[in-house]
């Protein structure tokens, strides 16, 4: 007897033209979503993380016998968001780390590249809809709560005159979080073209984040604390560039150079994605 | 017409992979055959607008290539030879994944997974992850996934490799089952019985130059007689004088399938063993089949 099923009928409806992009995008972030470990990554950095912060915070500066200062009504510093933003270059992370860097790998490894490009979509269409993927899941940990607290910091200075510069601040901060979300984003996408092995990805993650931190840190201590150590790594970076946006404080280095690292290491992680794709003659 | 190449060639650096091939191709279901490096992957690649041509034209299904190549990938499925999903997918979300990315609306792309599922015989798996899937399964969602977007025409590579003789007997039965409802069936196969089953006509490829192109009963007729004969210890010998001969000969176990040329008859194959003192111990006319037809092509080609 046959296997299929005999009432069978060929589709004939109408096929899109475009948008495999936001197909690739969200199907993606679906498959991601639908781990366990991604979940728990999620919810340690939405909740955990910010619940320990605040008790440490709230510990050291009743310690220090200044938790009044909090009900005191006095303008507002940026080095709360440059805060803010460092924690969240953290959690983008490790979040990364826990998923994302199998982004470009896993094709590779499981050949899903002759699924994709037996497809009518483009080479352009898959980057940006892996790319894409990236930027949402790390969205969830950078822009949506920047832009959430955002919204309640705007809403608790509304009738305040430090109005004005909180709502400059909070755009800057939730600005800086997109910013952050595709360095990093690209720089995993990046690693992860390099390689079908997503251990090796995550290795080369952790690796491209610590030992220019850990050669920070020396330059830090050779140099007794100079600010422009921070340059060395891309988190310092990333924080140099911050506080040039939201700080008074002058930095004592050529600022320039935070940028050129930010976006020098989005491009090259861009690069490597886009050498990947061009070398895909033929996959199928 | 499903194919229409006017000249193509294609190269890899130095290396010649399509050399010169012309060919019209009408709508039906057509075999690829050819030995390992003959070009036919790259054929297949190329008809999908995943490749270019270093040279000629072509057009699929009236698209040109390979300006309308997204055209063509809508018009067709597409079934690997080798598997390509990831394995925590359900089958559900891997055929509608599919779906989508050809064009499909999202829901009706995850109605129409279902229904397709069921189809190919895999409607109570369709919930569970692809990576514990048995080999036919695979092959029948990956089948599943090329045909969900309904096109008009499929590639079918080696569709029942791997596969025991019932589960390959349900997937020939299947394919036959999609020719039927009128899809074009484009099948490269090395199982040659498979293409003889599914497929009224066959291009042959050899060292990327087309060798053949017409319907399979043509070829095993091929207006030419056939003789199976067997020697006493003396095939190889007899083998050698025939072919001087101008006889194409295929081997098959301990018998020799000899083609007839035109300009000869069955007698004469009698004659040469007396006058060569080969003593005959088996001799009867056979039939071509597809397989015995190929080695002749290769053999007269190569």
């Amino acid at each position: 007897m046959a296997i299929h099923e005999q009432n069978y009928v060929r589709y004939d409806g109408p096929l899109r033209q475009t948008g495999a992009w936001w197909t690739i995008a969200r199907t993606s972030l679906r498959t991601y979503l639908s781990f366990l470990r991604t979940k728990l990554v999620l919810l340690g950095l939405w909740v955990i993380g910010p619940l320990v912060a605040g008790v440490l915070i709230l510990v050291e500066y009743g310690a220090r016998g200044q938790i009044a200062q909090f009900t005191e009504v006095t303008a507002p510093s940026g080095d709360y968001v440059t805060y803010f933003l460092q924690m969240q270059a953290f959690a983008l992370a490790v979040l990364f780390m826990a998923n994302g860097c199998g982004v470009i790998s896993e094709d590779l490894r499981y050949r899903t590249f002759q699924l994709f490009f037996s497809k009518p979509l483009s080479r352009l269409d898959y980057a940006l809809g892996k790319y894409l993927s990236l930027l949402l899941l790390g969205s969830l940990i950078t822009v949506l709560p920047a832009t959430l607290l955002a919204t309640l910091r705007c809403a608790f200075f509304m009738q305040s005159e430090f109005f004005a510069s909180v709502a400059k601040q909070m755009a800057i901060g939730v600005g800086m979080s997109a910013l952050i979300t595709f360095v990093m984003a690209a720089i995993v996408i990046g690693l992860s073209s390099l390689t079908s092995r997503t251990g090796y990805v995550v290795l080369s993650w952790i690796g491209v984040l610590m030992v220019p931190l850990i050669l920070s840190g020396i330059v830090g201590i050779a140099t007794d604390g100079a600010e422009w150590a921070n340059l060395w790594s891309l988190t310092g970076s990333f924080m140099v560039a911050s506080k040039s946006l939201l700080s008074e404080e002058v930095f004592d280095g050529p600022i320039w150079v935070a940028w050129a690292v930010l976006f020098g290491t989005m491009a090259l992680g861009l690069f490597g994605l886009a050498q990947r794709i061009r070398t895909l003659e033929g996959v199928a | 017409m499903l194919f229409d190449l006017e000249n193509v060639h294609k190269h890899y650096g130095d290396f010649h992979a399509l050399k010169g091939i012309t060919l019209k191709v009408p709508e039906g279901s057509i075999g690829l055959l050819g030995p390992n490096g003959a070009g036919k992957s790259t054929l297949i690649k190329s008809l999908l607008g995943l490749l270019s041509f270093s040279s000629g034209s072509a057009s699929v299904l009236g698209y040109r290539l390979p300006d309308e190549a997204l055209k063509v990938r809508q018009a067709i499925g597409y079934m690997p030879e080798n598997d390509c999903y990831l394995p925590y997918m359900t089958a559900v979300e891997y055929v509608s994944y599919g779906g989508e990315l050809a064009g499909m609306p999202r829901s009706e792309s995850f109605r129409r997974a279902h229904e397709v599922l069921y189809y190919v015989g895999l409607g109570e798996a369709r919930y569970r992850q692809l990576e514990g899937f048995s080999t036919g399964m695979k092959q029948r969602v990956k089948l599943a996934q090329a045909l969900v977007q309904g096109p008009r025409l499929v590639f079918l590579d080696e569709p029942t490799n791997g596969l025991d003789p019932k589960g390959r007997e349900e997937m020939l039965d299947l394919i036959n089952d999609v020719k039927a409802r009128g899809v074009n069936i484009v099948l490269s196969s090395h199982v040659l019985p498979d293409v003889e089953h599914v497929c009224d006509s066959v291009i042959m490829l050899n060292q990327g130059g087309l060798i053949h192109y017409g319907p399979i009963d043509e070829l095993k007729k091929g207006g030419k007689e056939v003789v199976e004969i067997e020697t006493k210890d003396q095939n190889d010998a007899f083998e050698k004088v025939l072919r001087q001969k101008g006889f194409s000969i295929t081997k098959d176990g301990l018998r020799l399938k000899i083609t007839v040329p035109e300009n000869s008859k069955r007698d004469d194959i009698l004659r040469l063993a007396v006058e060569n003192d080969i003593q005959v111990r088996h001799f009867m006319p056979a039939e071509l089949t597809l397989e015995s037809a190929f080695l002749g092509l290769l053999g007269e080609h190569s």
